[in-house]
């Protein structure tokens, strides 16, 4: 009955949009093309196309297409995408015209810091809560080591949060670390992070764009509740090689643009290596201390194949490998080996049915992998975890009229996990751990988004996905009576569903244009989640540990509301941003009390964990000025986020690790003139919270800590002024180059990472002083970065 | 087992380390505000086969309160009422001073002694208040086999070997203590002391005893043994409850202060009532093992 109602519902629809295309039809005349940067041929996706006469428009899509509807007669378009020099195309329309429009870049002295794609009319209309970053606002930033990160830039906008001191981890309105979807060009990536969370993986230099999406989110996205943060690389030069490079402190990177078939093919091979190991091995002596303690490297390689066919078919292949070798000896004894990497790829075809009927297709595939060994004369431990993904979407966008848009698709993902595996041996026994439980799961949605703009003033965003997930076997599920202690075993067959889940996930966005250059939007988000990541510690690790729901483990719940106001000054000189949101959280996961990552095996792999509730809600304001020699923003979050979980804390609710409640960035970049340019960010955020114990006690000759209250402690407050100082060498010619001096934590704020407590004397001649320490990691660094471009 | 877990813990350890090492990160002595704490009873007792059992009782102190030989005295507890029942017999323990405890006074029985398979309630009574805990003391086993190795690169500096068969049938649980001869005036936990055998159900192994420190916040020389030494070596079997309190407890005592772990873990008690600590039962098993 319902299904025959809304086939019905369907049909009317489709007639509706019949008629409307009709209407226009009559009366008007198509006036499709595409619009590409006049040197390189890369299509500009994002440029906004604009009537003269109506003031309304529209922007260019994916491969840089666009189509309007004009009257016959005089028409003039103007074409417009920040970077390049507008272009303002005047003609007599007497039938459907396609126009290929070339965008002559500007000839820009310095790299733009404004954060742009759209429009502001369009931005004003937007219903997704979506910033951008493009590389050239994200190089001269400074960073810590002089190595550019765009996910340490993101850290800088509202409503996200750093993980700690110098870490690429991030929080989005209360979500964990594991609840940010991170993709690269299509694929997602796990463990983003080299050389224990400091730097990204994301080479600064490969950047085309990053994409953070928190709120009003369109239903193709999903899989994690709090954010989207999409990483597209760039594409290679059709027309000529070109090349740049770069060296900083800890690393050196190299990028070649080979053009394969002029104007429609262009492949873009970049590398990036620390070189830590090399000048170790070179410049230190066998004796010394760091020769035989600890070696280091990570690196990382990026491939991107694109091919315009024709005018409807784009085809882009796009891989990234990387890797982290850390090797360590304390004493001659002992021995210590870890490597953790990324193997990511992905492939994308985007065709163009018709001017209102877009397609795009894509593979992908991801796997991340840890192994840890350590070696203490006949014992060698070895632990390993993974997880590896192959999935495939399919997205189809029908514009039925210049106001209304719909895309539908199709996404599917098989995953496989491995959880900790342990494995060990001493001179005649291997330790027995279980086999290797390797997990297999498939999750798959359905996803509907509509956006229409209904009126002048009003645009809706409606989108429903429908999530599925099961968990597959083969899988032996372990019972127990008593903790320990198994008393039966459930085995599954290969490719057996053991459980399953389907869920449904609204998403409805409004927007409502208060005048020309401000809107209020509200929206409201339902998410779903399956795969889960519980850190031990609120760094990212290369040992954090990725497992899949389960009977156990329920999907992760998401609801969020929230509503913005945004601004523009006239001359869109400057933009303001106030969002207020409300998010709650359900079957949110922790480590039972106790864990440790080899201690406690848990007969399954979903045993360790206590489930509770999260609430978080807060005021973000952002305001960005977006013109002259001074640019920049300033972003303020003032928020709070809850946990609740039966079973810590006695019930009762406690901070989240990453409660702050005052969260502010400042970002400013001055153009002195086309040779220098300045940057600064300055960050102040509320300390995050610990479990300190509050007492102690004597037990067998040692002293041992009481706790009482989770997160019971708040460091001091994070703060910190970085400073950068970019100078061309050269303002004309084919080699150009530019040095970077930044120098992070400039007044050397001692910033607290962790605290600890130093017991001092003889609890058995009952002298024992206790001194809380605090540790901090990064004083003043300085740094200096060479870049070159030919 | 232990070994694994010790060297678990020290690579996390180890990784840290590198990180601070690395990134040059400093150091400082600051003030830290604590919430206000209640005192609470703390409750270390055992019964071992043969025995009389064995209470100390002292109270917990709020965080930064020092501790010197005045305050101490303060902490430890006299005037409760200690009994502990089989069952059939029950005896009032009393209070006397021993040295070679820590702190010196103990309570302890003078007619009831542990036996295998027996379980024992604890009943503590203090200021209106009842704790009540119980344990059993499980068969106890020995070693097959212990011996020295020396390290590959040191004649006189070495592990001490443990060769062990494990019973198939059960689940198990033990703890290992060590003493060397005219250096240790108790029986020392090992590191890990406390293991089950989850992961060696059944299994006959060999295994690394690795030497704990006299206290925790001494370690100068530990893990090792020297030649010429005489060790004689505990080996306890112990019930389910006595072995997470003690796991849970080595767990914090090792994981307290690194950032890595997960801090601020309960550490599981058996006891009833609003108390810290264990009443435990050991069946114990002394071996003594020689390095010439």
């Amino acid at each position: 009955m319902n299904r025959k109602a809304g086939k019905i519902r369907f049909m009317l629809l489709g007639l509706f949009f019949l008629l409307t295309f009709r209407v226009i039809a009559q009366s008007s005349h198509v006036v499709k093309g595409y619009v590409h940067d006049a040197l390189t041929q890369e299509p500009l996706p994002g440029t906004a196309v604009g009537v003269v006469a109506t003031g309304k428009g529209t922007t260019t899509n994916d491969v840089g297409f666009f189509t309007l509807w004009l009257p016959s007669g005089p028409n003039k378009i103007i074409f417009s995408f920040l970077g390049y020099e507008r272009q303002i195309d005047s003609l007599w329309l007497r039938q459907d015209t396609t126009l290929h429009i070339q965008l002559k870049p500007t000839v820009i002295t310095t790299e733009e810091i404004v954060i742009q794609g759209e429009s502001s009319e369009e931005r004003v209309m937007q219903t997704v809560d979506r910033v951008s970053l493009q590389r050239q606002e994200i190089e001269s930033l400074p960073y810590l080591l002089g190595e550019a990160d765009p996910v340490k830039a993101i850290q800088y906008l509202p409503g996200v949060q750093s993980s700690g001191e110098g870490n690429t981890g991030f929080y989005v309105r209360g979500g964990g670390l594991d609840q940010n979807l991170i993709l690269l060009d299509k694929a997602p990536v796990y463990n983003p992070s080299h050389l224990f969370g400091f730097f990204s993986v994301f080479n600064g230099s490969m950047l085309e764009d990053a994409e953070l999406v928190r709120g009003g989110i369109p239903a193709y996205y999903g899989g994690r509740l709090s954010s989207i943060l999409n990483i597209t690389t760039r594409q290679g030069n059709k027309q000529q090689m070109k090349g740049q490079g770069g060296i900083g402190l800890i690393a050196a990177n190299l990028q070649l643009e080979i053009p394969i078939v002029k104007n429609k093919s262009g492949l873009l091979v970049s590398g990036r290596r620390t070189y830590y190991d090399v000048l170790n091995r070179t410049f230190f002596s066998q004796h010394s201390p760091l020769k035989s303690g600890l070696d280091y490297y990570f690196q990382d390689f990026n491939v991107k194949w694109d091919y315009l066919f024709s005018d409807r078919n784009l085809i882009q292949i796009s891989a990234y490998v990387g890797d982290d070798q850390f090797w360590y000896s304390n004493y001659d004894a002992f021995t210590n080996r870890i490597g953790w990497g990324n193997r990511v790829a992905s492939a994308l075809w985007k065709h163009v049915f018709s001017p209102r009927l877009f397609s795009e297709a894509s593979l992908f595939y991801s796997e991340y992998q840890m192994n840890f060994e350590a070696e203490v004369s006949e014992y060698h431990l070895h632990l390993g975890s993974g997880i590896r993904d192959i999935g495939a979407q399919y997205e189809l966008s029908y514009t039925p009229s210049d106001h209304h848009l719909m895309t539908m698709g199709l996404h599917l993902v098989r995953h496989r996990y491995l959880p900790n595996h342990i494995q060990a041996t001493t001179q005649d026994t291997a330790l027995d751990f279980g086999q290797a439980a390797t997990l297999h799961t498939q999750e798959a949605a359905l996803f509907w988004h509509d956006e229409w703009s209904l009126s002048e003033k009003w645009k809706t965003s409606l989108g429903m996905r429908t999530s599925y997930f099961q968990h597959l076997g083969p899988f032996q599920r372990y019972l127990s009576s008593q903790p320990g202690i198994t008393s039966d075993t459930i085995s599954y067959h290969p490719g057996e569903r053991i459980t399953h889940y389907a869920r449904w996930e609204p998403r409805v966005a409004i927007s409502y244009q208060l005048h020309k250059q401000s809107s209020l939007k509200v929206a409201f988000d339902r998410m779903y989640q399956y795969t889960h990541m519980a850190p031990m510690s609120s760094t990212t690790l290369p040992t954090d540990v990725w497992i899949p729901s389960s009977s156990v483990i329920l999907p992760q719940k998401s609801t969020q509301y929230s509503l913005s106001y945004q601004h523009y000054t006239p001359d869109q000189d400057y933009e303001g941003t106030l969002t207020l949101y409300y998010k709650t959280m359900d079957h949110q996961m922790e480590y039972r009390d106790g864990v440790l990552i080899g201690y406690d095996k848990g007969l399954n792999f979903d045993d360790n964990f206590l489930f509770g509730k999260g609430t978080s809600y807060g005021t973000e304001f952002f305001l960005r000025k977006n013109k002259g020699v001074w640019r920049g923003w300033l972003s303020y979050t003032l928020s709070k986020t809850i946990r609740q979980f039966d079973d810590i804390n006695q019930g009762t609710p406690f901070p989240a690790k990453y409660d702050r409640l005052h969260d502010l960035s400042l970002l400013a970049n001055y153009q002195a003139n086309p040779r220098w340019k300045f940057s600064g960010v300055f960050v102040f955020s509320t300390g995050n919270t610990m479990t300190l114990p509050v007492a102690r006690y004597v037990m067998q000759g040692n002293v041992v800590n009481e706790y009482e209250g989770r997160n019971n402690y708040r460091l001091a407050p994070y703060h910190r002024l970085d400073l950068s100082v970019t100078y061309l060498t050269s303002l004309t010619g084919r080699y150009r180059s530019r040095w970077i001096f930044s120098v992070y934590n400039t007044y050397s704020r001692l910033n607290p990472y962790y605290i600890y407590f130093e017991n001092e004397g003889n609890i058995r001649e009952y002298e024992l002083d206790v001194q809380a320490k605090q540790i901090s990691l990064f004083p003043i660094i300085p740094a200096l970065t060479y870049q070159f471009s030919f | 087992m232990n070994t694994f877990l010790f060297i678990l813990n020290h690579g996390y350890r180890g990784i840290f380390g590198v990180i601070l090492l690395c990134l040059c990160s400093c150091e400082k002595t600051i003030e830290v505000d604590l919430p206000a704490y209640d005192s609470k009873l703390v409750i270390e007792g055992w019964i071992e086969q043969g025995q009389h059992p064995t209470v100390i009782l002292t109270r917990s102190s709020s965080y930064f309160d020092k501790i010197d030989s005045a305050s101490m005295r303060d902490l430890i507890v006299t005037t409760a009422k200690v009994s502990v029942s089989d069952g059939e017999q029950e005896e009032v323990l009393t209070l006397r001073r021993r040295e070679a405890y820590f702190p010196e006074y103990i309570y302890q029985g003078t007619s009831l002694r542990g036996r295998v398979g027996q379980t024992y309630q604890l009943t503590i009574v203090l200021q209106g208040k009842v704790y009540k805990a119980t344990t059993t003391i499980p068969a106890p086993v020995s070693f097959d086999s212990l011996w020295f190795e020396s390290l590959p690169n040191e004649d006189s500096i070495g592990h001490l070997w443990a060769h062990f068969s494990d019973d198939e049938a059960e689940s198990n649980y033990y703890r290992i203590f060590t003493q060397r001869e005219g250096i240790d005036d108790t029986q020392i936990p090992v590191y890990f002391s406390a293991m089950g055998d989850q992961y060696f159900n059944g299994q006959s192994l060999s295994f690394t005893v690795l030497r704990g420190a006299n206290s925790l916040h001494q370690r100068t020389d530990d893990l090792y043994f020297r030649k010429g030494e005489s060790v004689t070596v505990k080996l306890c079997t112990i019930d389910q409850a006595h072995f997470n309190y003690w796991r849970t407890l080595e767990r914090e005592l090792y994981a307290s202060g690194n950032p890595l772990a997960a801090s601020g873990n309960a550490v599981l008690s058996n006891i009833q009532g609003d108390a810290l600590g264990i009443w435990g039962g050991y069946g114990a098993t002394y071996q003594q093992v020689v390095w010439p």
